[in-house]
C-alpha cells in the first residue's frame, strides 16, 4: 500500500503530541508559585502537534504516476537499510567499550567496522586506514589540543 | 563612530594574536577541505570539526570556528563547480553557471571569479556588520521577556514559513525540537520533565549531540546510497586561476549590487545562502544584456550568487552575536558550540566580553584575506581532494562525529542519543522535513518557554503583557502574518497544483 510523506509526517506528528499532552497532565503540580507552570507550555506544543498532525493527516492528495515524490517508500532500498542498521549497532558497541577497552584499540575497531560497510573485505586496507585515524587523532588531542581520552586497557 | 573604530581596533589586537591568526588559517583551511566533501555543507562541516575546538579560549574557539564556516562556503563552491555537486542548498545555484563554465574549459576563471566575489562580497558585509552589531545589541539589550518571546516566536515562525511550500512539515520539524529540548528539570520550578526515569536525561538532551546526529550522522546514512561513486577530477584541466580584464567588468557592478540586499536579507532570520543567492541570480538575470547565456557559463552567473552567498552567511553573524538568535542551521550550529565552551552570545556578549565580540568580527576581515590568498593558488591541489572515494570519507565523517560527541560530556550515552537523531535527521530527510526549525528549536526552545514564563510571571499571568509592549506586539504581529501568509500561498499552489492534474488526466 503506498502511503504520502505527508500522511506518515502527520501519524508521527499526531503519536508524539498525544503522548506528549498525556505525559505533560501527569506532570506533578508545581510548589513554586508561578501563574503558569510547567505544563502550560508543553500542553500548547502537544496541542500544535496534534493540530498540525490532523491537517498532515486529513490532506487530500491525489497520487498520479507523475508525483511519485509525495509517495513514502522504503522497501526499494533494503541495502541501505542493512548498512544504516550495521552502523547503529556498531556504534553502540562503540558505546559500551570505549572506556574499558580505551580509545585507540576501540576506534580503530570501529572504523573498521565501518570501513566493512563501504569497502567491503578488504582487509589490509581497511586495517590500516583505521591504525592511521586512530592514531592521528589521538595524538592531536592528546598532544595538540592537549585534550585526554580513555586509554583503557593500553593504561601504562 | 569612534567607538566603533576603537572598538575594531580592540578586535584586530584579539584577533591578530600568532595563535589566533594560525587558527584563522588553519580553520579556513580545514573549513575549505570539509566544505567540499560532496554533501557536506557548512553546518556538517562545523558539526563535525567542533571538537577541534575544545580546549581553545573563547575567543579563539569563535575565530576558528567562523574560519571554518567561510573556509566551508568557499569550498562548497568548489564542488559545485568541478562536480556539480553542491555541499548544501546554498551553493546550487553556483553549479548552474559555475559547471557549465568548467566544462568549457573555463573552470580555472570560474574558480577566480568564485573566490573574489566571495572575498568582495564578504569585505562589504563585514564592513557592514561593524556598522550595525552593536546597535543591534544595544536595542536587543533593552528587550524584556515578552519581547524576546515574541522575537524568538517570530525567528521560529520565519524558520519554518520560508521552507518552501513546507509549512506544516517544518511545523511538525520546529515542534519535535520543542519536545526535545523540554526534557530535563525545568529550571523555573525544578519539576523533572520527560525525563523517563533515566539519570542522564536529568540535565536534557545536549543539543550539540542532537545537532550532529540530526546533520553528520544522517548524510552519511545518505551517502551510503553512493558510496561507491568516484568524482574524476582532472586538475590539469583547471587552467591558471585567474580572470581577464573582460571578466573583471562584467562581473564587478553584478557583485556589488547583489552585495547589500543578499546582506539585509542574511540579517533576517530563516532565510539563509540558499535564497539570497537565487534572488541575487534571478536579478542578475533579468538585468543582463544577453539573459539567454544564463546557465551555459555565464560568468555574472557565477559571480552574483558567491558574493550574494558571502554576503548573507557573513550578516548572520550579526543576529547569532548580538542577539543570540542563529538566522541559519549553520549559525545555529556556531551558537551551540559557543555555548557549550561557556559563551553566552547576545546582547550582553558585546557589553561585558566587548574583546570576544569585536575579536570575531576582526577575525572576520582576516578570514577574508586568508581565504583568498590561500586559496587562489593552491585550489587545483585542494581540488584533487574531490577524488578521494566516498568509501573512505564517510567512515572518516562518522568517525570523528563520535568523537566529537564522546568528548562533549565523556559520556557513551550521548552515542545511544547520537544514532537516535542520526536516524532521526535521515527519516525527516526521506520524508521532506526541513531540519533547520529542529535545530532552531533545540537551540531555543528552553529560551521561549523561559521568557514566557517569566512575562506571565510579570503580568501575573495575564497575556495582556504582550498586547502592552508595541515592540512585542510587533513581532508577534509579524509571526502571524508571515504564518498566514505562507497558508495562503501554500492554498494557491496546492490549487494550482490540482488544476494541473486535473488537466493531465
Amino acid at each position: 500500500m503506498a502511503i504520502t510523506k505527508n500522511k506518515v509526517t502527520g501519524l508521527v506528528s499526531l503519536v508524539i503530541g498525544v503522548v506528549y499532552f498525556f505525559a505533560t497532565r501527569n506532570l506533578p503540580e508545581s510548589a513554586v508559585a508561578d501563574p503558569i507552570g510547567p505544563k502550560a507550555f508543553p500542553t500548547m506544543v502537544a496541542v500544535g502537534m496534534i493540530a498540525v498532525g490532523l491537517l498532515l493527516v486529513l490532506k487530500r492528495e491525489r497520487v498520479t504516476p507523475k508525483n511519485k515524490a509525495v509517495l513514502f517508500d522504503l522497501t526499494t532500498e533494503k541495502d541501505l537499510m542493512k548498512d544504516i542498521g550495521f552502523t547503529c549497532a556498531a556504534g553502540l558497541i562503540y558505546g559500551l567499550i570505549l572506556e574499558p577497552v580505551g580509545y585507540l584499540i576501540s576506534t580503530l575497531l570501529f572504523m573498521n567496522a565501518m570501513m566493512f560497510v563501504t569497502n567491503g573485505r578488504r582487509i589490509v586496507y581497511n586495517l590500516s586506514v583505521g591504525l592511521v585515524f586512530s592514531l592521528t587523532t589521538y595524538g592531536l588531542f592528546f598532544y595538540v589540543l592537549d585534550v585526554s581520552l580513555p586509554r583503557g586497557i593500553l593504561a601504562f | 563612530m569612534e567607538d566603533v573604530l576603537a572598538n575594531l581596533l580592540l578586535g584586530f589586537q584579539n584577533a591578530l594574536t600568532p595563535t589566533n591568526l594560525l587558527w584563522v588559517v588553519i580553520g579556513s583551511f580545514l573549513g575549505t577541505l570539509v566544505g567540499m566533501l560532496p554533501g557536506v555543507g557548512p553546518a556538517t562541516g562545523i558539526a563535525i570539526l567542533i571538537p577541534v575546538s575544545y580546549g581553545m579560549d573563547p575567543t579563539t574557539a569563535l575565530i576558528t570556528m567562523c574560519a571554518i564556516y567561510y573556509g566551508a562556503m568557499f569550498g562548497g563552491s568548489i564542488a559545485s563547480i568541478m562536480i556539480n555537486t553542491p555541499g548544501d542548498a546554498s551553493s546550487i545555484v553556483t553549479c548552474f553557471d559555475g559547471f557549465r563554465m568548467a566544462q568549457k574549459g573555463r573552470a580555472g576563471a570560474a574558480l577566480a571569479t568564485s573566490a573574489i566575489a566571495s572575498f568582495i562580497g564578504g569585505m562589504i558585509a563585514c564592513a557592514m556588520v561593524v556598522v550595525l552589531a552593536q546597535p543591534a545589541a544595544s536595542v536587543a539589550l533593552k528587550f524584556g521577556p515578552a519581547e524576546m518571546f515574541a522575537l524568538i516566536l517570530f525567528a521560529m515562525t520565519a524558520a519554518v514559513t520560508l521552507a518552501d511550500g513546507k509549512l506544516l512539515r517544518g511545523c511538525v520539524s520546529l515542534f519535535i525540537g520543542l519536545v526535545v529540548a523540554s526534557i530535563g528539570i525545568d529550571g523555573q520550578t525544578g519539576i523533572l520533565r520527560y525525563t523517563m526515569g533515566l539519570d542522564v536525561l536529568q540535565d536534557g538532551v545536549d543539543f550539540l549531540v542532537a545537532i550532529i546526529g540530526a546533520y553528520a550522522i544522517s548524510e552519511v546514512f545518505n551517502g551510503y546510497a553512493e558510496k561507491n561513486v568516484v568524482y574524476n577530477i582532472d586538475t590539469k584541466s583547471i587552467g591558471q586561476v585567474m580572470i581577464t580584464k573582460e571578466d573583471w567588468k562584467a562581473i564587478w557592478l553584478p557583485i556589488v549590487r547583489s552585495t547589500p540586499i543578499a546582506f539585509f536579507l542574511g540579517c533576517l532570520p530563516g532565510i539563509g545562502g540558499s535564497m539570497t543567492s537565487l534572488i541575487a541570480y534571478t536579478t542578475e538575470r533579468q538585468m543582463s544584456k544577453n539573459p539567454e547565456n544564463f546557465g551555459k557559463g555565464d560568468i555574472v552567473g557565477v559571480a552574483a550568487p558567491e558574493a550574494a552567498n558571502n554576503a548573507s552567511s557573513t550578516a548572520s553573524i550579526i543576529p547569532m552575536l548580538a542577539i543570540g538568535i542563529p538566522s541559519s542551521g549553520t549559525t545555529a550550529v556556531m551558537l551551540g558550540a559557543l555555548m557549550m565552551l561557556g559563551v553566552q552570545p547576545g546582547p550582553m556578549l558585546f557589553e561585558q566580553h566587548p574583546e570576544i565580540a569585536w575579536g570575531v568580527i576582526a577575525s572576520m576581515f582576516i578570514g577574508n584575506i586568508v581565504l583568498v590568498i590561500m586559496n587562489m593558488p593552491m585550489v587545483p591541489y585542494i581540488a584533487k581532494l574531490l577524488a578521494l572515494p566516498q568509501k573512505l570519507l564517510l567512515p572518516i565523517i562518522i568517525c570523528l562525529a563520535f568523537m566529537g560527541t564522546y568528548m562533549m560530556n565523556y559520556s557513551s550515552f550521548d552515542f545511544f542519543l547520537l544514532i537516535l537523531f542520526g536516524l532521526m535527521g535521515f527519516a525527516m530527510q526521506k520524508l521532506d522535513i526541513p531540519i533547520p526549525p529542529l535545530v532552531l528549536a533545540l537551540i531555543l526552545g528552553d529560551t521561549l518557554e523561559k521568557t514566557f514564563r517569566q512575562a506571565m510571571v510579570a503580568s501575573s499571568g495575564s497575556l495582556s503583557v504582550f498586547k502592552d509592549k508595541p515592540i512585542a506586539l510587533t513581532f508577534l504581529a509579524l509571526a502571524a502574518v508571515s504564518l498566514l501568509y505562507s497558508l495562503y500561498q501554500n492554498k494557491k499552489s496546492s490549487a494550482k497544483a490540482a488544476t494541473v492534474v486535473e488537466a493531465e488526466v
